[in-house]
């Protein structure tokens, strides 16, 4: 073996101190490739050793608290009602402060920001109303509201978020709820078909920003397919009373001119938010047949 | 579907996995500061999503992949806020004073070797010999191929050598 290919195997090796036969043999008579191998593993041990900072440790642990499951439901109770206890005293205390001592300006203490300017969230969001949408048995449901719905509203809370992204966030979280407690595809459809229309008029005013249209015209997609299309589908499928096939053709006229605004839309796009808010050639116009 | 099928709890892939996710953003960003912050998002993102993990994903791979995204995102935000010249200043910001206490010359000097990677090469190196992660495993959150992978090792491997090791 010559000291190139033995220098070009250990530069791509998993690791250098576990060479192949040849390899091997190479490095007993190479004294340079040897020190190719020692050096490579120095600088490896070199990364390894800088170390993590303590604090990195402490925010380890301060996130493991966070994460704890929360207390049973007796233990809920249990605090609630020492807390109204303790909330019912203070606001007596309060009541009298206020009407003896005359108010000073405060000062707000907001609640530790942990991820900031993050639409993510709004992404988690949306991810899970469809999944709420998708899962058949209500106790699925009911579980994915108990499990996710707090975390959520935790993370809406603490996360930066613009005044749209705030208020759509807000709007998903009372939309999960719901989406918990019943399951009709029709009821979902023009559910999801609204926040359809919502991201279409945000995309509108971004067409120009192409990464942020990217990532509306991705929530926009996954909206319109898996929360309006498929619900709408499913609606279909289920024998419908008079009023509720009118309220089907209704939802399919609306969702037809929203994919020609769609279609309009990405005509000033480009890229992926192109792609994802064009509507799909298979879909049939005009009916929302099976596709 | 859900976590509770072959997968660990979700507070024993924090205890397992925060500091190497934690070494990789200071690697990648340079930055104590920022790869606390980042190490946070990155697990917060985690738990939210936790429920909707596959069984047989490697829980290792997948943060590391959330975090890969958290970067790249604080690194767009930061863009918008200021105005950030490439390489040369983000070679220089691995030795400005403010970095965080008590980094030792050593750990400086790999830093500063690292921060002057091709963005690729210093991924695929701080994924194999940070997170562990086998070529193939690279290659697959990388979207690329294994033999691809090996190749920016190499790269990254040379340049780490020109500067880290001392001429004869
Ligand atoms: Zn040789």
């Amino acid at each position: 073996m010559q000291c190139s290919a033995a220098r070009d195997w250990l530069l791509m090796a998993d690791d250098v101190g576990q060479p192949t036969p040849d390899v091997a043999s190479h490095l007993t008579g190479c004294m340079a490739c040897q020190k190719l191998v020692s050096d490579l593993t120095g600088i490896e041990i070199a990364v390894r050793r800088s170390p993590t900072p303590p604090s990195a440790i402490s925010a380890r642990d301060a996130f493991l608290v966070r994460i704890a499951p929360m207390p049973s439901r007796k233990d809920r109770i249990r605090t609630t009602l020492a807390v109204c206890g303790v909330i019912a005293a203070t606001l007596a205390l309060a009541v009298c402060l206020v009407v003896l001592v005359p108010p000073r300006p405060q000062t707000e203490q907001p609640e530790p920001a942990l991820a900031q300017n993050n639409p993510a969230v709004v992404e988690d969001l949306i991810d899970w109303n469809l999944r709420l949408t998708e899962a058949d048995a209500p106790a699925d449901r009911q579980q994915l509201v108990r499990d996710q719905l707090p975390v959520f509203q935790a993370s809406v809370r603490t996360t930066n978020l613009s005044k749209e992204d705030r208020e759509f966030a807000e709007r998903l979280l009372t939309e999960g709820r719901r989406l918990g407690e019943t399951t009709d595809p029709l009821d979902e459809a023009e559910m999801f078909h609204g926040l359809a229309d919502t991201l279409l008029v945000r995309l509108d005013t971004l067409a120009s920003d192409p990464d942020r249209s990217e990532f509306y015209a991705r929530l926009y997609s996954k909206v319109a397919d898996r929360g309006v299309d498929e619900n709408l589908d499913r609606a279909e499928k289920t024998s419908l009373k008079a009023e509720k096939l009118i309220r089907v053709q209704n939802l399919t006229k609306a969702r037809n001119k929203r994919e020609a605004k769609a279609a309009a839309l990405a005509e000033r796009m480009t890229g992926k938010a192109r792609e994802h808010v064009k509507p799909k050639k298979a879909k049939a116009k005009g009916a929302v047949g099976p596709r | 579907m859900t976590a509770d099928s072959d997968l660990p709890p979700f507070a024993q892939v924090v205890r397992d996995h925060w500091v190497v996710v934690f070494r990789l953003l200071a690697h990648l960003t340079g930055n104590d500061h920022d790869a606390e912050e980042l190490t946070q998002e990155t697990f917060l993102r985690a738990w939210q999503r936790w429920t909707k993990v596959q069984p047989g994903t490697k829980p290792r791979a997948w943060l590391m992949r959330i975090a890969r995204n958290a970067h790249v995102d604080l690194y767009r935000r930061q863009q918008k806020v200021r105005f950030r010249p490439l390489v040369d200043d983000r070679g220089s910001l691995a030795n400005e004073p403010s970095r965080g206490p008590e980094v030792s010359e050593e750990a400086a000097s790999v830093r500063a070797a690292l921060q002057e990677l091709p963005e690729t090469a210093r991924l695929v190196f701080l994924l194999r010999v940070e997170g562990e992660l086998s070529f193939a495993e690279i290659a697959e959150e990388l979207e690329t191929t294994e033999e691809a992978a090996r190749w920016h090792m190499h790269q990254a491997r040379t340049k780490l050598l020109a500067r880290m090791t001392p001429k004869e």
